[in-house]
């Protein structure tokens, strides 16, 4: 009996030990993996070291919220691995968007584009240097080229194709696309993956598929330290040609949850949050820091839109009536004073035409709201409540919409969705509302594309309205001969001439048809217009500045702490 | 000899476990809506069309028959390539591997405090039984068994982070900022020990030889300490290592609020970015981690308490 005790109380203590001893473990192991990773020996050899640690005031240094890992160590200009925003701050490439459709020359100072549009010659700006100190040159330029030009991964870009590309001079590069349209220079102006990484900082210094080994770019802001899923620090490049940063670091947090973010806020970890791609407010979020009335909030409309379209395999929606009908039955302004408060604004046509080129109010009008108009366009397509039950039918066939939404990423659709509901109630049009995951929201809306309705929103900042026309309606797949919002083969002829016009006025000629016939013939439902928005602590932050787009969505060279 | 013969049939019979698992983990996941490729380029920023479909696919090796991929990865799961993580691009073992410490060190945590506050509970309430203190523990510990530990997680972290300022909302996974999740994770634990703890003490002092150690002059709490409480823990000890084994495998709600960079968080992102690889590995490194901290206990179980006889040895 005493030695069975005895051999419980042994058996207890070593259990006890055990225990204490993994924690102290598993202490280590962590704090092992927290150890922040520093650039690769040889990429880093020039880097100047921060300030000396002696001097302990005056570092001026802001807190962000980031909404996903930065995924430094794989930041590979030709790749889409990180944050888009992080790619812009590190990495520059031939012309930067100067907002509205406007080009920018960044590392290009001028360019020359042949008569047929396909060949670009790009005068590069002499004296640029990476962030490591080595020289910007044709040279790189042609090694960036190699990574990325005629890579299959890049397909949804014109510019992705070349038939060659070469070094004229040292600061000298030309480029024959396969193909040309006029947004090969916005393309060059996108985060990824046309940009251009030092040599340097893949493996065997210059092998051109070598391995990517830490970001080097030429762009203002380069890495100081990285966490993985923690934090990523940005400090300025000090061979940057163009304006010093205020600030001498930033300083981003990873924070993938929106609540979190808010949270995070008020408490006072980060300073700045907001922005599409930087670390979204949920409309909750909004409400949250709104009522907290001790943050600067700013907001501001973007390029994007959301909007409702039909199924085209659907017949009640072949006839143009009933599309006409459905946009003239719901009232987008009440819909947005009500339910959009500081998310959105009241679409009229499919784009906001005060920040989308090429987008007028002479060929997007809208529908305002007109319940008779709606109702008489409804019972001039035939359709009408034979059976009593106080929706449409039509030759025998009663209607139940599906109509297609996820609220993971848009919570806002329940309640426009509702509102939809009930508007299209009004003239007889029977909606239920089918709530999705993101994930299966997807696959409906890109392959099954089984709904009656969905809500879908476009592109934005610099691919608008170029890229979402092919997007939105040209066929998904050879295979299907369906669009993902509507196929209309004039449509897409006339889309193509626009992409392809190198003329301006012409161009705008064909845009006009384009978006006349998208309004003309209803065919989808504009809702609103999102609206960015952001929350600063003021007693931190000075000089806050939206970016020029979702990109770049501050103006880091302004940006600064408060005295 | 019985032992070693034991473990390894025990370690044998593993084998054919992981492998059912390994299926209904593969079937699962790619059985769930999206489709993976269209995902991978949407969260990537990309374009949808055929040609980056295409290309996608190649890259992530999903143009073959579900059959052939699931072999693929059997075979190289088998040499504990799990391939690589779809989003970080990292191998899966690594990314795993990379945040495994962190979740062990909550799990542990919360272990040693539901353990450490059971236990005096327990005293205290059987010493006063039927008395106040014994009231408030019960109620205390009936609260706490049935509170969703995400919704005090939110409460908890609302009051400490945001009202009070004493803990950062973002935890990382810094051991400095352990003690609210691990806190909250232990708190359902916490109030079945003590209240398995409480019952089995009173039916151990109900015995006989506790009886005649009083008779014989100790003091209650030296009776209590000495003879009850060891005899009463060992059913607690059961539930102990099956509770390791869940915390470990259900840490993603608290780790997820609390922004602890653990294995649960991250299994958690990488369903939601269709992330199959990880999801995989994640559930077949939980199903071992189950499986294993389940026979070492067992194994344990036969020195603790010779009564108890390993299935197989000869008695």
């Amino acid at each position: 009996m005493m030695k069975r005790k005895t051999s419980l109380k042994k058996t207890l203590t070593l259990l006890l030990a055990l225990c204490m001893t993994a924690a102290l473990l598993a202490g280590c192991g962590s704090s092992g993996s927290n150890s922040s990773t520093t650039p690769a020996a040889g990429s880093s050899d020039s880097q100047p070291a921060s300030a000396p640690a002696a001097e302990p005031a005056a570092e001026k240094e802001v807190t962000i919220a980031l909404y996903r890992d930065g995924s430094i160590d794989t930041l590979d200009a030709a790749t889409y691995n990180g944050p888009h925003v992080i790619y812009k701050m590190i990495y520059e490439g031939f012309v930067e968007d100067g907002g509205n459709g406007k080009i920018l020359p960044q590392l290009a100072t001028s360019w020359d584009i042949s008569e047929d549009g396909k060949t670009y010659t790009f005068h590069l700006r002499e004296g640029v240097k990476f962030s490591d100190g080595t020289d910007f040159n044709a040279d790189a330029v042609i090694f960036n080229l190699k990574r990325w030009m005629n890579n299959d991964r890049h397909a949804s870009l014109t510019s992705y194709k070349a038939e060659s590309f070469e070094a004229l001079d040292e600061h000298t590069v030309q480029i024959v696309f396969a193909e040309s349209t006029y947004s090969i220079l916005t393309e060059l102006t996108y985060p990824r993956p046309n940009r251009f990484l030092a040599p340097s900082c893949v493996k065997d210094n210059g092998e051109v598929m070598g391995e990517f080994q830490w970001p080097v770019g030429t762009g203002q802001w380069m890495v100081e330290e990285y966490v993985p899923d923690e934090t990523l620090v940005l400090v300025p490049n000090p061979y940057y040609w163009g304006d010093e940063p205020a600030l001498d670091r930033i300083i981003f947090k990873i924070i993938p949850s929106g609540e979190a973010r808010v949270l995070a806020l008020e408490s006072g970890e980060v300073d700045i949050i907001g922005g599409e791609l930087l670390g979204k407010i949920t409309s909750a979020g909004y409400t949250i820091v709104e009522s907290d009335g001790i943050f600067d909030l700013y907001s501001a409309s973007e390029m994007c839109a959301h909007y409702m379209n039909f199924s085209q395999e659907n017949e009640l929606f072949q006839d143009v009536r009933v599309r006409q009908a459905v946009n003239y039955a719901i009232d987008n302004d009440t819909m947005a004073t009500t339910l959009l408060t500081g998310i959105g604004q009241a679409a009229k046509g499919l784009y906001n035409a005060e920040t989308v080129p090429y987008v007028t109010l002479q060929n997007s009008p809208g529908y305002a709201y007109d319940l008779e108009k709606a109702k008489s366009l409804i019972a001039e397509a035939g359709l009408t409540d034979s059976n009593g039950d106080g929706f449409l039918d039509k030759n025998g066939t009663n209607y139940d919409l599906k109509l297609v939404i996820t609220t993971e990423e848009f919570p806002e659709w329940a309640e426009v969705a509702q509102f939809i509901q009930a508007s299209l109630a009004q003239i007889g049009l029977k909606v239920s509302i089918s709530t999705v995951d993101t994930n299966a929201y997807t696959e409906i809306q890109m392959t099954t594309l089984d709904y009656d309705l969905i809500f879908q929103r476009t592109s934005s900042a610099s691919w608008v309205p170029h890229n979402d026309m092919t997007i939105m309606f040209t066929q998904l797949s050879v295979a299907q001969g369906r669009a993902r919002v509507w196929y209309d083969e004039t449509l897409v002829e006339n889309i193509w001439k626009a992409l392809r016009s190198v003329d301006e006025t012409e161009r705008q000629e064909y845009y006009d048809l384009v978006f006349g016939q998208i309004n003309d013939e209803a065919l989808l439902t504009p809702l609103y217009y999102p609206i960015v928005t952001w929350a600063v602590n003021p007693q931190v932050v000075s000089s806050f500045e939206i970016g020029v787009n979702n990109y770049a969505p501050v103006d880091w060279t302004t940006l600064d702490v408060a005295s | 000899m019985n032992t070693l013969r034991y473990i390894c049939k025990r370690l044998l019979l593993v084998i054919p476990l992981l492998i059912v698992i390994s299926v209904l983990a593969f079937l699962l996941s790619n059985l769930s809506s999206g489709d993976v490729a269209s995902v991978a380029i949407r969260n990537e920023g990309g374009i949808v069309n055929d040609v980056t479909l295409a290309a996608k696919r190649e890259e992530l090796g999903l143009d073959k028959p579900l059959a052939v991929q699931y072999l693929n990865w059997l075979s190289k799961a088998a040499r504990l390539d799990f391939g690589n993580s779809f989003t970080t691009k990292k191998p899966v073992i690594y990314e795993i591997g990379r945040r495994f410490p962190a979740t062990l060190e909550l799990a542990l945590m919360a272990t040693l405090i539901a353990v450490a506050l059971s236990v005096p509970f327990a005293l205290i309430s059987v010493r006063y039984k039927d008395k106040l203190p014994d009231f408030i523990i019960r109620v205390l510990t009936t609260v706490g068994a049935t509170m969703p530990n995400f919704w005090l997680g939110l409460l908890l972290l609302y009051f400490f982070a945001i009202q009070l300022g004493v803990v950062p909302v973002i935890s990382g996974s810094k051991f400095s900022n352990i003690f609210l999740p691990a806190f909250v994770m232990s708190l359902e634990h916490m109030a079945l020990y003590t209240r398995l703890l409480r019952g089995s003490i009173i039916q151990v002092m109900d015995s006989g030889y506790i009886k005649a150690a009083r008779t014989k002059g100790l003091t209650y709490w030296a009776v209590m300490l000495k003879h009850a409480l060891r005899n009463a823990v060992l059913p607690c000890m059961t539930l102990l290592t099956t509770n390791l084994s869940g915390l470990i495998c259900g840490s993603f709600a608290i780790e997820t609020i609390f922004s602890w960079n653990g294995i649960g968080k991250f299994a958690v992102e990488s369903v939601k970015s269709k992330d199959l690889p990880v999801v995989e590995g994640y559930i077949m490194a939980v199903a071992l981690t189950y499986i294993l901290i389940n026979l070492i206990m067992d194994i344990v179980y036969s020195y603790v308490n010779p009564r108890i006889r390993l299935e197989g040895g000869k008695s």
